[in-house]
């Protein structure tokens, strides 16, 4: 079954944003969750929201009657919808609590001080949307690879606030897939995050990994621009613990990707991911189906004569 | 040898490109996709390689796009950076 395509485009309008964002300046992000209770709600009922979660929510919770499939998809629409109004009232409040444990700041302090910067890699999970704000601590720039969708209404947490820091965004559906940029911030000891669950493009570049009983591709990229550079990895997750809090935590790192190989780097990521979805499955925010057969459109990947 | 010259040896040492000689390497063709058939992480050994052997530092994507059209344009580009 060919994917049905994700699309980092917003669900709802953008007067309901806007109307969140509202109640948040005026209610506090308590008030925009009772709201969105209710919007949860009602979304989930329509077919079609359902059927986002639905690849998802059908392999983590397998052998589910339709009930219990309904309310696991409305738990799932209302905690994303809570990392949202968490990423909203962190740019509009000036609020939120991310917390690198002390073991998180010594392991980044000690990659960091290698010299060759640090891929951070994390997927859409937690509260990945604004705790990456989180990562200030270290001192070093931050890059996200981040792609926008025109559609796209919903805003980033510093788009709301003038003086908040923004990390640096690389496109990695521009020209040679943001990968010069990429390639510069960690050669400047910067902090590179890339999602590694989401694949840019084509199939080229990926590997197949096992995830839930499946097989899904995920993008090497990350991990072979890191192995080449010789730079480490930290495989990332930012679980929300609560409203406005999130921890930062390190599932695995490699001090140095070019000992490593990097197709196996995205299978072992492929693992953290399942973890991290058994662990915290309202927290796994893969609307899409993940499992379906890569799209073979255009792709990085070109014939090449390389042995 | 002249800077074209190095630059066509150094991708085919650096890129691994079995079976192609210097001389199967237009001046003209492009680098990605048509012509040499590079792909885009195939741009992390091209900054390297430029950095590594010509001391050029290629810092986006604007740059990229212009020094990586062909091996011709990545020499105009390394002689320009060097003044």
């Amino acid at each position: 079954m060919r994917r049905a395509g994700w699309s980092s485009r917003s669900l709802g309008s953008r007067l309901q944003h806007e109307f969140f964002y509202a109640l948040i300046r005026l209610g506090g992000r308590r008030a925009a969750y009772v709201f969105l209770a209710v919007v949860a709600f009602c979304y989930t009922l329509m077919p079609s929201v359902r059927a986002r979660s639905a690849p998802y929510l059908s392999r983590r919770f397998p052998e589910c009657g339709r009930a219990a499939r309904f309310v696991q998809a409305m738990r799932l629409n209302f905690e994303f919808g809570k990392v949202l109004v968490d990423r909203a009232a962190a740019g509009i409040t000036g609020v939120c609590h991310v917390e690198p444990d002390g073991e998180g700041r010594e392991l980044f302090a000690r990659l960091l001080a290698r010299g060759r910067g640090l891929m951070v890699v994390t997927a859409h999970a937690g509260a990945w949307q604004w705790a990456m704000s989180g990562l200030d601590f270290t001192g070093r720039r931050l890059n996200v690879l981040y792609r926008r969708d025109p559609g796209d209404v919903d805003r980033q947490y510093f788009e709301h606030a003038d003086n908040a820091a923004a990390p640096r965004f690389i496109d990695p559906c521009s020209d040679f897939g943001g990968v010069i940029e990429v390639t510069a911030a960690l050669r400047a000891g910067e902090v590179v995050c890339a999602m590694g669950d989401r694949v840019m493009g084509g199939p080229g570049n990926t590997v197949r990994a096992s995830y839930l009983g499946g097989e899904v591709s995920l993008p090497v990229g990350p991990f072979a621009i890191a192995a080449r550079l010789g730079a480490p990895v930290a495989v990332v997750f930012a679980p929300r613990t609560g409203p406005g809090r999130a921890r930062v935590l390190v599932d695995w790192h490699q001090e140095d990707a070019s000992t490593a190989d990097p197709a196996d780097m995205a299978r072992d990521f492929a693992r953290s991911l399942e973890r991290f979805s058994l662990a915290e499955p309202f927290q796994a925010y893969n609307f899409y189906d993940l499992w379906a057969e890569p799209d073979a459109g255009p792709d990085n990947a070109q014939p090449s004569s390389r042995g | 040898m002249t800077l074209r010259e190095q630059l066509k040896q150094a991708l085919i040492d650096d890129l691994n490109l079995q079976s192609v000689s210097p001389g199967d390497i237009e001046d003209n063709a492009p680098l990605f996709g048509d012509g040499l058939g590079l792909d885009s992480l195939d741009a992390v050994e091209l900054v390297v390689l430029v950095q590594k052997r010509f001391g050029v530092e290629i810092a986006n994507m604007d740059e990229g796009r212009a020094a990586f059209a062909s091996v011709a344009a990545l020499a105009a580009f390394i002689e320009g950076r060097r003044g």
